[in-house]
């Protein structure tokens, strides 16, 4: 029963990480058309700029805030450099260009901190376990409390700010949202940047618990993609269901059936793909925030 | 689409130009024999593997317009049944092939039998999904499969009087069956089928409205490409001496693409020489002292740019400047390639 218990909160460690890694992933390509398959090597940035600022002043929030402002950075500057190119090709050329980004972004990381595997420790406060009837690492709860935190705070933003109702009106009809008088370019390149920003957070506090190494976002943007596809692309709500199925799906199936789980995960991924496309949390006629 | 007319050089010139890359393709061995070491011999049959594999992935990506994002699948199974049966049943290495070869032009099949109903990202991600089982499939089935270490392959491998385990014949055996199946699929490009493909990825409503049954059309090319990327599977099993999931990997379904898009899509020849240029830019830049540990940097960077300026790759510049290269039109036929505006994935498109 504990053992039950204890693989659920830790499917949920991981479904809310994969929410904060899916949500950006929909939301660039609810704006913009684009599926970012750099968005792993982006993941990866944030939990070594993480790294650095904790040796540097030794702050863990500190580590968050400069992971969430650097790679919202390099994800302003890819969009600006190379993905505005792109504008108006079939949205497989931006997978593509995306697909070539990370080569780049993970030799960059390679060159700047090598091949070694890494480690970052959790912050000193968050050392330890708690006992809530069963014993769990105090980290652990705090990476979901967080990762609940971030997600409220793009949901408040994407439904109760300006640039939120930006974003949402760049979404459902870019060429209205220009007429109107607002540079949608700028908006794009916003959002980018937000999306890839939260990647960024979400390396950071998954490091402490699985170290830090150029490919480490390659398993996890394989199982955020599935997660936008369950929940279907573009969808906000979807992505947050389908990263906490995907998550329980896999502790337990490490625990019933190691090895395997991912075969289920990528089953499920193909009868969604062939059965709806459009995501299980979609209505198919009309767009949803 | 067909009005595209190129200035051929006449017949003389045009034999004369395949007969000299012909000499040059067979003296390789003897060159390298001479002047370099052996290693480089190796490393021209293993361009020739991926040219291969990447013009059997021209025939799909180029010709149809699908871009998979799963085609290791098709490569990789080739190479695992291939050394499996050899492994596991003792069967001789002409058989395996041959089975190997069925194996994956039937997992194609499969595949295909519902990738088509998708389109643009869906497909590539439908392709994705099941390379991405049989990759977990082979990690996975350790007792079968080896797991992550794969299998070595120490027998014999003897085609009749040929041993492939000797390099020149390796080659040799390679550059024949590259060579055949390019003719081949050059022959299959060329006939009406081919024509039919071409009007799909052009407009695949025009095809269908003049008759044509398009996912069958679809359904062949896809299988068609399969076969050709499991032939190029099997031959790794003599060139590598063992099998490993690397082969299934995403990684390489990503590589074959940046291959394609390199050589230019759409011109059998383009992709050949692009795989050919990969296999040896990793090679080289390996070889220098800095950029050799990061050789995936310039690699990432050079795709990059091509994705941007250059979608059509070497063959596109190379008509652009309409310079005839041996006798064929397709090279002109890439400026066709170019993108079209974005076409809606689906209808009812879920949005943020």
């Amino acid at each position: 029963m504990e053992a039950i218990a204890v693989q659920a909160l830790q499917g949920l460690t991981v479904g809310t990480v994969l929410f904060l890694v899916a949500a950006g992933l929909s939301i660039i390509w609810g704006l913009m058309d684009i599926l970012n398959f750099s968005h792993g090597a982006l993941y990866a940035l944030g939990a070594y700029v993480g790294m650095v600022v904790v040796a540097l002043t030794g702050s863990f929030w500190l580590a968050l805030l400069f992971a969430f402002v650097i790679v919202a950075g390099v994800g302003a500057a890819l969009e600006i450099v190379a993905l505005r190119r792109l504008f108006g090709r079939d949205p497989l050329y931006y997978f593509l260009l995306t697909f070539g980004l990370t080569y780049v972004l993970t030799e960059i990381i390679r060159i700047i901190w090598g091949d070694e595997f890494q480690r970052l420790a959790a912050p000193p406060d968050l050392a330890g376990s708690v006992n809530l009837g069963i014993t769990f690492p105090t980290y652990r709860l705090f990476v979901i409390a967080a990762s609940v935190v971030v997600a409220v705070g793009v949901w408040l933003l994407l439904t109760r700010t300006r640039f939120g109702l930006l974003l949402r009106a760049g979404t459902q009809n870019p060429e209205m949202v220009s007429v109107l008088g607002t540079d949608i370019r700028t908006v794009y390149t916003l959002g980018f940047a937000l999306g890839s920003a939260l990647a960024g957070v979400a390396g950071v506090l998954v490091a402490p618990l699985s170290g830090l190494s150029p490919q480490m976002g390659v398993d996890l943007l394989i199982q955020a993609f599935i997660v936008v596809i369950i929940g279907g692309l573009g969808s906000f709500r979807g992505a947050a269901v389908a990263s906490l199925l995907v998550g329980e799906i896999n502790a337990f199936g490490i625990m019933l059936a190691p090895g395997y789980s991912m075969l289920l995960i990528y089953a499920a991924m193909i009868l969604v793909l062939l059965l709806k496309p459009e995501g299980l949390f979609v209505e198919s006629s009309g767009r949803e925030v | 689409m067909l009005g595209v007319k190129v200035q051929r050089p006449d017949w003389p010139a045009r034999y004369a130009l395949w007969g000299l890359l012909l000499l040059a393709l067979v003296l390789v061995p003897t060159v390298i024999d001479r002047l370099l070491p052996s290693f480089y011999l190796a490393l021209a049959t293993e361009m020739l593997i991926m040219g291969l594999f990447a013009m059997g992935f021209d025939l799909l990506m180029g010709y149809t317009g699908m871009i998979s994002f799963g085609h290791a699948a098709f490569f990789g199974m080739g190479a695992y049944v291939a050394g499996l049966t050899m492994a596991r049943l003792g069967l001789p290495f002409l058989a395996a092939m041959l089975l190997g070869i069925l194996g994956a032009t039937l997992t194609a099949a499969f595949v295909g039998f519902f990738a088509i109903r998708l389109k643009s990202v869906y497909f590539a991600l439908l392709t994705f999904a099941f390379s991405q089982i049989f990759y977990q499939l082979a990690v996975s089935w350790t007792s079968f499969t080896g797991g992550f270490d794969g299998i070595a392959l120490s027998m014999p491998m003897q085609i009749g009087p040929l041993n492939l385990r000797d390099r020149p014949t390796l080659y040799f055996f390679t550059l024949a069956v590259v060579l055949a199946c390019y003719l081949c699929a050059r022959r299959v490009v060329r006939s009406p089928f081919g024509t039919v493909l071409l009007t799909v990825r052009e407009n695949e409503l025009r095809a269908a409205t003049l008759g044509y049954h398009v996912a069958r059309y679809k359904q062949v090319a896809f299988i068609l490409s399969g076969l050709l990327s499991g032939i190029a599977g099997t031959l790794m099993v003599p060139y590598q001496k063992f099998i490993s999931p690397d082969l299934l990997f995403w990684e390489l379904s990503g590589l074959v693409i940046v291959m394609v898009l390199l050589g230019g899509m759409g011109t059998l020849w383009g992709p050949l020489v692009g795989g050919a240029v990969v296999v040896f830019l990793r090679e080289w830049l390996t070889g220098v002292s800095f950029i050799g540990k990061h050789s995936l940097l310039p690699l990432g960077l050079i795709f990059v740019v091509l994705v941007i300026f250059a979608p059509n790759g070497l063959a596109g510049l190379l008509a652009r400047r309409r310079q005839p290269l041996l006798d064929d039109p397709d090279a002109a036929a890439g400026e066709l390639a170019t993108p079209r505006p974005a076409a809606q994935p689906l209808d009812a498109e879920p949005r943020l």
